[in-house]
């Protein structure tokens, strides 16, 4: 039975075939389809990770499927702590599309979400790249998005540091109180409560 | 096939570089985790065994399927919880693992891929259809028995039953269609039968919204529901997931149709009559998601309108005027005086000026 200190929601978004399901699929399950087995898999993926010593609970949705359906989507970034904008290197197109799916998170996400830019498909031959790293970089830098990385959900480099970078920075948030538990935070606090940032105890438990 | 993944003692090492080693870590392969599972009785090596899921298909006709394998060791061995709510749906998902292997054996390595799309569809269907009837058995049927939940039960769940009614009938027709065959031979026919009863997921994702802002207000407003949404969540049937997470499925579910069946549809022949009731079968998914999306942005648009409304002391919108409302300001509040508000509401620039009383 294992216990944490804090659920923290990630939301994933991004082009339709830029890899969501896939980066998610392999941070949760360590493994990676090439539609040799599960199409979809799941909802929505959770896994446990420390960060600075507390046991963290990411709670990570996917928006596969709906990616033409801005409405839909809309109701997912509520109560996101963090949110990432997914493109694929190899479709210029999907990176274009990057500033309409920022100006969405920025308008329904919660003003401190941790947006997260992230470059899929990281493994291709560089002459299928068509983004460098350099504009996108410039692009996350001009954008004010916090972290930008280029991640392979095949070969899952970066895959592990794209999730839990995001939850550092958004530990960061919790801890100078950017950022309180509650629903629209994206945040809960776990059932087992050692941290001094405890704001409340919590019986029971579960894992 | 692996076997085994590894037998870790608990003096063994993670292999996760932050794991603090006096505690467990996230790794669901940490030997710390088999230490706290195992004091209470004695430390032993834990055993661990592969999830079956993760088994690559097998090549070789002749070995058997790795869950026999699995040699039943005394004390018995400490199969690994994992941290993924996913795993647990896939223990069973794989369709090479649920026929004989002579049935595996004669497949072509196409026709497999069509199998295990189709399998996916169904067994995502199963998992569909037991959340819809965990919301109806933990949550509605127990709040129904107190008369003064009528209105919360309505606005939160509002024809949950009519998806329930609509999915159990599909789901049973495509379990029907897997239990004539091992392989199945099509469902395209099934589908499309079924998929034009599907207004209820209209309905009901257009008001989810809505549903979600009274769900947040009863909490706040009433303790005794508050607890009663704690508890039930805290229960083993809510699979560690909260209220709003099994409100959502109904329109993530029909966001992932037409994903599963692209995939069927990419590996059936193009002279299979599947080919083209499956295309059909899109068609009315595409449109009913748009209309989903369309409907869901106007109820989202009156709602708030009406939340504005609501708060007027005087000229109240009425409900017959068709009202446009533009964003001046991003959540039309100004950071430098928060007590204001902006909004375009038609040909109107209101400056809202916030009191509490």
């Amino acid at each position: 039975m294992s216990s944490y200190n804090y659920i923290i929601k990630y939301i994933i978004v991004g082009d339709s075939g830029v890899g969501k399901s896939c980066l998610l699929i392999q941070f949760t399950d360590k493994r990676f389809n090439a539609g040799r087995e599960l199409t979809i898999g799941v909802e929505f993926g959770t896994r446990f990770i420390s960060v600075d010593d507390k046991q963290i609970k990411l709670q990570i949705w996917d928006t596969a499927g709906q990616e033409s359906f801005r409405s839909i989507t809309q109701s997912y970034y509520r109560g996101a702590a963090g949110a990432l904008l997914v493109y694929d290197i190899s479709r210029r197109e999907s990176f274009e599309h990057i500033s309409t799916w920022l100006a969405d998170v920025r308008r329904h996400a919660n003003p401190h979400t941790t947006i997260v830019l992230v470059g899929n498909k990281s493994d291709l031959d560089e002459s299928k790249r068509q983004v460098t790293s350099e504009e996108a970089e410039r692009f996350a830098k001009e954008n004010g998005i916090a972290l930008f990385l280029e991640t392979s959900a095949k070969s899952a480099s970066n895959v592990e540091e794209v999730f839990v970078k995001t939850a550092e920075n958004v530990y960061e948030k919790i801890k100078s109180g950017e950022f309180t538990s509650n629903e629209t935070s994206g945040i809960r606090l776990g059932p087992v409560q050692k941290s001094s940032l405890s704001e409340e105890t919590q019986g029971g438990a579960c894992c | 096939i692996e076997l085994y993944q590894g037998v870790y003692t608990p003096l063994t090492r993670c292999y996760a570089s932050r794991c603090p080693g006096d505690q467990t870590c996230y790794s669901h392969s940490c030997p710390r985790k088999f230490v706290s599972d195992t004091k209470r009785d004695t430390f032993q090596p834990a055993t661990v065994t592969p999830n079956i899921s993760n088994a690559p298909i097998p090549s070789s006709p002749s070995l058997p399927a790795a869950s026999t394998l699995t040699p039943p060791p005394l004390p018995p061995p400490l199969t690994i919880k994992t941290n993924t709510t996913s795993t647990r749906q896939q223990q069973h998902s794989l369709w090479i693992h649920s026929v004989p292997r002579t049935i595996v054996c004669t497949t072509s390595l196409a026709e497999r891929h069509r199998q295990e799309a189709l399998y996916e569809l169904i067994q995502t269907e199963i998992d569909f259809v037991g959340h819809l009837r965990y919301i109806k058995k933990c949550w509605i049927e127990p709040l129904s028995l107190q008369p003064q939940n009528e209105s919360i039960v309505k606005h939160v769940f509002w024809n949950w039953l009519d998806i329930l009614h609509v999915s159990t009938r599909l789901m049973e027709a495509l379990v029907t269609r897997q239990q004539e065959d091992h392989r199945i031979r099509h469902v395209g026919g099934v589908l499309l039968a079924h998929v034009g009863q599907f207004e209820p997921f209209i309905i009901y994702g257009s008001h989810q919204m809505v549903g979600k802002f009274y769900l947040e207000l009863e909490k706040k407003r009433n303790p005794r529901f508050a607890q009663f949404v704690k508890e039930t969540e805290q229960r083993p049937e809510s699979e560690r997931l909260e209220l709003n997470g099994y409100l959502t499925k109904v329109t993530t579910r029909l966001g992932r149709y037409p994903i599963l069946l692209n995939t069927i549809l990419k590996w059936t022949p193009a002279g299979h009559p599947d080919h083209e009731l499956l295309g059909r079968v899109l068609e009315i998914l595409e449109g009913l998601l748009l209309r989903l999306d369309g409907q869901v942005g106007q109820a989202t648009h009156q709602f708030e309108l009406e939340q504005i409304s609501d708060r007027l002391l005087f000229n109240k919108f009425s409900a017959q005027q068709s009202l446009v409302k533009t964003r001046i300001i991003e959540g039309g509040g100004f950071s430098f005086f928060p007590s204001l508000e902006a909004h375009v509401i038609n040909h109107l620039l209101y400056i809202l000026h916030i009191t509490y009383i």
